[in-house]
């Protein structure tokens, strides 16, 4: 008879399993060795002297062979104690929270020698808990006697432990150099900071990689970087996207604070695609999570419209444990031509407790809004055309007077009179702001029963109307989640509410967010799990955008009166509800001549979105080898979005549009995971598995057509529109089939080979090249392992890849197709699509090489990673803007190469580090190199340039991409130069080129940040400023202001009556000098001529973000039965430092997630935050 | 695999078409071009000096707005793109007989097209535009391109077969009327030829003389108009329905002048000024830019602001204007000047509405003056083709007219052109930024032809 067996697994301190290491029976020397997952199966039987040794060990060690068939060894220092292995452990798919959780409870935990002495009832217990050096608690962290007898703390980092005078007690956690705490008073709680990183630990750090394989970090030959949840669920966004601008290289983020709920657009080591996406792919627990932008074309081109985000913000930010940031094309190629523009990896938290602890956790967030950078204005003139009042005179309106003594001022002749602005004109050239009574928009229109009818008042500034318009914002955001481990599975639940006022006058977003997720152990082999989330967003009143009447800014800084009195202003309407506008006709005309007051379009025109989600896995693993396990998943993410747009009938005829959105994405997947030794010094782990996407979106709009009113006011719907509402549907659909396979190969675990590859299949490309395969390949040296006399190395690794991403395109771009049917006084008429579509079109290509050294010096003080990536992008699938002579405006092309060369550095230093104050700092940078290699197809230069997106008031600026230049630069019009001198005509204007020429990128240089953190106890002060340099826009904003006399520029001194001095040339070349109006050169010597005029720098510093927190000493905690209180106050957006652009935030300015950026509509004014977070957990 | 390719195929798009609805697709698309605000208003009305800015003073001072020039250049892209398509598709219909018919009709509406483009710009991309493949096409001497024009109106109108099936739908303009059709041909004939009548004298008689022997449009029932409906979104592309528009108003040149002849067309053209009730022209170009324009002066009349005022592709009153100039000029159109010149006065004012008595006051008023007949002929067709921007705009530059009387008719903006290279009005459109983005080398070639891209280019014609 063969002795039974026993299996089970070695792990070091941090839990997870040690590979390489040889286990031996000393009485037959039979000998079994660990797997990469420190897995291992030997015959023995209880009793059987066991040898354990590792050259990742210092010593050997020997034990007993306990009494179960499952065992859990744990190895730490000198340290090693067995246990019954009752885990649902062994998966391949192991992360560092799931195998922190690996339950050494302390029933089961006996240390080798020697015996335990059981804790009886009447021991003195003291109390105490485990925190990081952040003053968080730790979980499970291991307390040690001197005897060897050891306990573990609770998830919650609380414990109590026997009290003995005197002994010095060691307490050890993951990846912490062990504490020693002598016990002397059995009353005073103990606080036990575990902090910083121990360098043996390095050998077991886990990343998170492509397809949520868990890998050692140690293994991985390309950049990952990777954002803990907490570090963005204190100063909370809205958006959780917005948290991680400035944390890691490699990433930009652009965003509009001021836009309730905006886009934020992601892009990873610089945009590739001339036309295309190039936004980062979301995955959440393996969800492809969609991140559809509506935003028009229009909006993005400084037109109006509403910024309805990026539905990326359905996540719960207080359910993400972990975000990793896969940045190149080694490291997303598992995902095919999804992954191309890099991978945000979301993993949620999958329970609360720790061991068979049930954790209940509760967080309040609240947090005041403030509009921060507003233009500077002028606040000497109001508005008109000209410097003086119109006169309305008692004679000839004594219906405007409410009696013949009324009027303000006496003529000799023509009798009594009052002044009367300007208020047909939209612009503030008028007359000076003396305080002279005049007659103001809201003095007139008798019949409508107007209280303030016939008064007069002041004509004077108003220098806070703009600031005292918005309110002060509040957002409250409460959140709970519970959960917990049993030895068949885990779960947890979440609920949480975000409530937000924002800073426009009605205008508010709600969200709620449910979730559950968990796993069950049906057998020893077979594990299920599953995890659903429903979001549901509601928002009313978001601002609107760029150049509109929609966008109060529009207002406000490019066509409007800066006397307006805003508490004169809030009376919007009359008592027969219609509108009291500034801009009336003339005196006895109250129609708006173009523009609605402010408030009326606030809470008379205001829109209204919303949008259900729901988006779940469910999953099955079968392990019937402890090296070979098969898993079987389906994923859904779906929603249904409600966008509803109104104007009001009243002066103007009133119109609705509803838009809606179905999207759902299923996708099915299945694969086969290996973990296994080959040989002595050989380990390989692989995945291979295919997956099926469908994909199916349903977008719908009906709108009221031009020309065409309500029937009735105020009621909002299709059928009460006075002509059949335009209809314009689009359907969406597609298909992608996968295999993909991928291995590591490791060598001494110190030298790494991964290969991987993946092959595709999209409906959306012609037959004949609709399968495209992309291989990549990478490779990791730790070369500290051979430097081990080097003693300020305490970690050393490089890292090299390479690989090539294939990219279909958008459905229906093979087939031609007419526009959609329209009719004419009842007869049908179909167009010709302006988009010609390419029945063969090839599959994207991109080829990305990377390099990176990653450095830990002196004891872990100084860490240092260093990226360097080489990435190009051929046939580019393109709808190229074609000369409309062709007969069309765009065709799909396989055309244009992109190239993106750059770096990405990250420095860590921890340059004070005590008992109690520590201080680290964190500093990160990214550059980006980019280039348009070609336009060419098949080698052939088929056109010039390709036209991204144009400014639609002009037409003139546009964001284009030429070969030679960056992707996204602007062309517009220049001054033209003779021997460095503007050249002017002879009435004082400048002469623009014969032609658009480059005006300068719209991306930056680089960007990156700069964390500093600073603990004391139990305080804690973070600081985040993040810097963007380079990049330029062209701004509405100030060509507008200058142009209608609203901007402080334009009343500099007393230029409105001396002139502005222009100096130049003549086009001969003569020198010129001349005055010419304020008026007139605002108007034709900036951006509407000189398109360069209003062109800026986008660069700025800012200081982001201010966290401070304090853990409330556990003796409060007990009152409330809690484990831990933790309260934060922060700021975020809290100082633009450094701006080289007037009158807008230039980290402000984005109008949507497409590649048409740098193009300022009308920029909203950026927020600043101020919030108080607190945190419970029980 | 082929369910691959069934869940590429669009399921809400259409991916046949009828000729019947490209037709339409053009003729609506063409003059929704051609009267849109950015180009009729903004460009034409203001260059042929109609109407005077009252938001936008720069437009009255020849700062070219690119949104109206662009959109002017997608008649390319829109109505030409749909009639290659139609006349392409046609070669392979099953039902070969409406097809000489309908492609012949197409053809008419191309050439219209195309010579409006050519009159605006100059050389344009003509042989090598709308060939379904790139790269970008060239541009055409436009001088070559009138010849073809030409010829291609002869052959339609000699297509074109009553006894065969024309349009059954689709068709606003005619209803699918093969013989209006062809009167339109020789109509388009008629106004291709007098504008080389300068360059190529020789070939405008020759053309114009056979035009008219064919048949030309000279009854205002033959009028070729889009006819826009009061029902959105069908309506003319720049009414006040909505509200009223307050962003050009009338110019103090064509107020003053009709004031002189009392012509009572005035009434319908502009409205009477909010605050003095009578009617003000703004001067031309002054330089103020302010919205109490809109009060202060004129804004044109509520009939040219109706939703259902229609698009015009050419009238009878301005073929009898065209025959009189033949006349005067010398040339064989079976009547005299003093003739033709009535009956376009009279072909107007029937077009306006005009009672019958008033209108031959009117025209007793203004008699014709053979020895003065070019400004005589060009001042009452200028008045006649109001609305018409951009042909009135060509007209201007052609004949170069002034008041019969030989004093200025036009001024020059008051406060100076914004564009260095033009003072009194502007002899081409510069080329739109969007050929500096798609088609650069080409478009700078011509840009060379033609003497440079400027807006001070004279055109071979003028």
């Amino acid at each position: 008879q063969t002795a039974p067996g026993i299996h089970g697994k070695i792990i070091g301190r941090s839990g997870l399993g040690l590979p390489n290491t040889t286990l031996r029976l000393t009485a037959t020397g039979d000998s079994a060795r660990t797997d990469a997952e420190g897995l291992f199966s030997i015959k023995a039987k209880q009793g059987d002297s066991l040898r354990i040794e590792s050259a990742l060990l210092p010593e050997t060690y020997t034990i007993a062979v306990p009494g179960y068939d499952s065992v859990l060894i744990r190895i730490e220092d000198r340290q090693i104690r067995t246990g019954k292995w009752s885990s649902s452990a062994g998966t391949l798919k192991d992360t560092v929270s799931e195998a922190t959780n690996t339950p050494i409870t302390r029933a089961d935990t006996v240390p080798a020698t020697p015996a335990p002495a059981p804790a009886t009832g009447d021991t003195v217990l003291i109390k105490g808990r485990v925190t990081n050096s952040n003053g968080q608690p730790l979980a499970n962290a291991s307390i040690t006697y001197p005897n060897g007898k050891m306990y573990t703390a609770g998830a919650d980092g609380t414990f109590a432990i026997p009290f003995q005078q005197g002994a010095k007690v060691v307490f050890s956690n993951v990846g912490t150099p062990n504490l020693e705490v002598t016990l002397t008073n059995p009353n005073k709680p103990l606080s036990v900071r575990l902090g910083g990183k121990k360098s043996s630990e390095e050998l077991e750090q886990v990343t998170v990689t492509a397809m949520g394989i868990s890998k050692k970090s140690r293994s991985v030959g390309y950049a990952i970087s990777e954002v803990k949840g907490s570090e963005i669920q204190t100063a909370k966004e809205v958006n959780f996207v917005n948290n991680l601008a400035g944390r890691v290289p490699g990433v930009n983020i652009t965003t509009n604070s001021g836009s309730m709920g905006g886009s934020s657009k992601v892009t990873i080591r610089g945009p590739k695609s001339i036309l295309g996406d190039n936004n980062a792919l979301f995955v959440v627990d393996g969800i492809p999570f969609s991140n559809l932008n509506t935003n028009s074309y229009g909006q993005q081109i400084g037109g109006g419209g509403f910024d309805y985000g990026s539905p990326v913000q359905d996540i719960n930010p207080d359910d993400i444990d972990q975000i990793s940031v896969l940045k190149g094309a080694a490291a997303t190629a598992l995902y095919g031509s999804r992954g191309q523009n890099g991978v945000i990896l979301v993993t949620t938290k999958k329970t609360n407790g720790g061991g068979k602890k049930i954790g209940i956790n509760y967080s309040l967030n609240v947090q005041s809004d403030k509009v921060y950078v507003l233009p500077s204005y002028q606040n000497k003139y109001g508005g008109g055309s000209k410097p003086t009042f119109d006169t309305l005179f008692y004679n000839k309106n004594p219906e405007q007077f409410l009696n013949s003594t009324a009027p303000t001022y006496r003529d000799p002749i023509s009798g009594g009179y009052d002044l009367l602005p300007e208020f047909a004109v939209d612009e503030s050239w008028g007359p000076a702001l003396d305080g002279r009574l005049v007659r103001h928009y809201w003095s007139f229109d008798p019949n409508k029963n107007n209280p303030y009818f016939g008064q007069a008042a002041p004509w004077a500034p108003q220098p806070s109307n703009i600031k005292d318009f918005f309110q002060t914002g509040l957002t409250v955001t409460n959140s709970v989640s519970a959960g917990g481990n049993s030895d068949k599975g885990s779960i947890r639940i979440g609920l949480a509410d975000t409530r937000q006022r924002f800073v426009l006058p009605n205008s508010q977003l709600s969200r709620t967010n449910v979730g559950i997720n968990g796993t069950y152990k049906i057998t020893g082999q077979l594990t299920a799990s599953a995890g659903m989330r429903y979001s549901y967003t509601k928002a009313k009143g978001r601002p609107g955008t760029g150049f509109t009447g929609q966008n109060v800014m529009n207002l406000f800084s490019e066509y409007g009166q800066r006397q307006w009195d805003m508490s004169r202003m809030k009376n919007y309407k009359y008592a027969d509800g219609t509108q009291i506008s500034w801009n009336r006709k003339t005196f006895d005309d109250p129609t708006p001549n173009f523009a609605n007051n402010p408030y009326w379009t606030r809470y008379m025109e205001y829109q209204n979105d919303d949008r259900s989600r729901l988006f779940g896995s469910v999953g099955l693993e079968y392990k019937p080898l402890d090296w070979l396990s098969f898993n079987a998943q389906a994923f859904m993410d779906s929603y249904n979005t409600l966008q509803e747009e109104r104007t009001a009938k009243d002066y103007f005829l009133g119109s609705y549009a509803r838009n809606t959105i179905d999207f759902r994405e299923m996708n099915y997947m299945l694969t086969a995971n290996i973990k296994k030794d080959i040989g002595q010094r050989f380990n390989i782990g692989a995945t291979i598995g295919g997956n099926i996407m469908k994909q199916n979106v349903h977008l719908f709009t009906g709108a009221t057509p031009a020309g065409a009113g309500l029937i009735t006011p105020g009621v909002y719907t299709l059928v009460n529109i006075s002509a059949p509402p335009t209809i314009t549907e689009a359907r969406p659909r597609k298909q992608i089939n996968s295999l993909f396979g991928t291995a590591t190969i490791g060598y001494n675990n110190n030298i790494f080979l991964e290969l991987s590859g993946r092959n595709d299949w999209s409906s959306t490309l012609p037959a004949a090249n609709r399968s495209y395969f992309y291989p990549s390949a990478s490779t990791s040296i730790v070369f500290s392992d051979w430097l081990k006399n080097a003693k300020w190395l305490s970690f050393g690794k490089v890292r090299a890849g390479i690989a090539q991403v294939g990219s279909d395109t958008d459905p229906y771009n093979i087939y031609l197709t007419y526009g959609l049917p329209q009719l004419f006084n009842g007869t049908p008429y179909v167009s010709v699509d302006d988009l010609k579509r390419n029945p063969s079109l090839l599959p994207e290509k991109t080829t990305e090489k990377e390099a990176g050294i990653e450095l830990k010096l002196f004891n872990n003080r100084v860490g240092i990673d260093f990226t360097y990536y080489d990435r190009v992008t051929k046939n580019q699938i393109i709808p190229v803007n074609v000369s409309p002579a062709d007969g069309y405006t765009q065709y799909l092309l396989n055309a244009g190469s992109v190239s993106n060369k750059g770096i990405e550095l990250r420095l860590d230093g921890t340059p004070v580090q005590s008992e109690h104050f520590k201080w680290n700092i964190g500093f990160n940078f990214s550059k980006n190199k980019n280039k348009i290699l070609d336009l060419a197809q098949n080698g052939n230069e088929v056109i010039d340039r390709i036209n991204i997106g144009t400014e639609r008031r002009l037409n003139q600026v546009s964001v284009v991409a030429v070969k030679g230049q960056p992707l996204g630069t602007l062309y517009g019009f220049d001054y033209t130069y003779l021997n460095g001198q503007k050249v002017l005509d002879e009435s004082g204007h400048y002469i623009k080129t014969a032609t658009v020429v480059p005006l300068g990128s719209v991306y930056p240089d680089y960007v990156g940040g700069i964390t500093n953190n600073l603990t004391y106890k139990n305080i804690s002060l973070g600081a985040l400023v993040d810097y963007s340099k380079g990049g330029k826009f062209f701004s509405y904003t100030n060509m507008y202001g200058l142009a209608s006399g609203l901007l402080e520029e334009t009343a500099d001194g007393n230029i409105r009556e001396t002139g502005v001095d222009v100096s130049g040339v003549l086009a001969d070349g003569t020198p010129f000098t001349k005055t010419i109006p304020a008026m007139d050169h605002f108007k034709n010597n900036f951006g509407k001529n000189i398109n360069a005029a209003n062109i800026y720098d986008a660069s700025y510093v800012y200081l982001r973000e201010v966290t401070l927190g304090y853990q409330l000493p556990p003796t409060w905690a007990d009152k409330i039965s809690a484990s831990n209180i933790r309260l934060s106050l922060y700021g975020r957006n809290l100082w633009l430092i450094k701006s080289n652009a007037p009158n807008v935030d230039p980290s402000n300015i984005a109008n949507g997630t497409g590649n048409i950026q740098g193009l300022e509509g009308g920029a909203l004014p950026s927020i600043r935050s101020f919030g108080l977070n607190l945190n419970i957990g029980f | 695999c082929s369910k691959f390719d069934s869940l590429n195929t669009d399921p809400v798009k259409p991916s046949a078409v009828t000729p019947e609805q490209l037709l339409l697709s053009a003729e609506k698309n063409a003059m929704d071009i051609l009267y849109n605000s950015v180009v009729n208003n903004r460009i034409g009305m203001h260059y042929a000096q109609y109407w005077a800015a009252s938001d936008k003073e720069e437009d009255s001072r020849y700062s070219l707005g690119e949104a109206g020039n662009s959109t002017l250049w997608s008649l390319y892209n829109r109505p030409l793109k749909d009639l290659q398509t139609l006349i392409d598709l046609n070669r392979t219909a099953a039902i070969q007989d409406p097809v000489p018919n309908q492609n012949a009709i197409a053809g008419i509406l191309q050439v219209w097209l195309y010579q409006t483009l050519a009159d605006a710009y100059g050389n344009i991309p003509y042989s090598k535009a709308l060939s379904d493949s790139i790269p970008a096409p060239a541009y055409d001497d436009a001088a070559g391109m009138y010849a073809s024009l030409l010829s291609r109106l002869q052959e339609y109108q000699g297509v074109l077969d009553a006894s065969k099936d024309s349009y059954k739908s689709g068709d606003v303009i005619y209803n699918g009327d093969v013989m209006k059709w062809k009167k339109l041909a020789n109509s388009l004939i008629l106004r291709i030829a007098m504008r080389m009548s300068k360059a190529k004298p020789a070939e405008a008689k020759s053309a114009i003389e056979t035009a008219v022997t064919n048949g030309v449009i000279t009854d205002g029932a033959d009028n070729a108009l889009f006819p826009y409906t009061s029902q959105a979104p069908n309506q003319y592309p720049y009414n006040d329905f909505g509200r009223e528009q307050v962003e050009f108003v009338v110019s103090e040149t064509m107020v003053n002048y009709m004031q002189a002849l009392n012509d009572p067309r005035l009434e319908i053209y502009a409205r009477p000024a909010k605050t003095s009730k009578t009617i003000v022209g703004k001067p031309y170009g002054l330089g103020t830019n302010s919205a109490a324009d809109a009060q202060k002066y004129s804004t044109p009349g509520v009939r040219v602001y109706a939703p259902d005022f229609p698009g015009i592709l050419i009238t009878a009153s301005e073929v009898q204007f065209l025959m009189a100039e033949a006349a005067a000029r010398g040339m064989n159109v079976g009547g005299t000047a003093e003739t033709f010149y009535k009956a376009g006065i009279r072909a107007s004012m029937n077009f306006w509405k005009i009672p019958e008595a008033a209108a031959t006051t009117y025209i007793n008023s203004v008699p014709y003056k053979s020895a003065n007949w070019k400004n005589q002929i060009g001042s009452q067709k200028w008045l006649a083709l109001y609305m018409q921007g951009l042909q009135a705009w060509f007209e201007r530059l052609r004949l170069s007219f002034t008041k019969p009387d030989g004093t200025p008719l036009f001024i020059a903006p008051v406060a100076g052109s914004l564009d260095a290279n033009v003072t009194m009005v502007p002899s081409r459109l510069t080329y739109p930024v969007v050929e500096s983005n798609t088609n650069n080398k080409n478009k700078e070639a011509a840009a060379a032809a033609i003497g440079g891209d400027t807006k001070g280019t004279k055109l071979w014609w003028q």
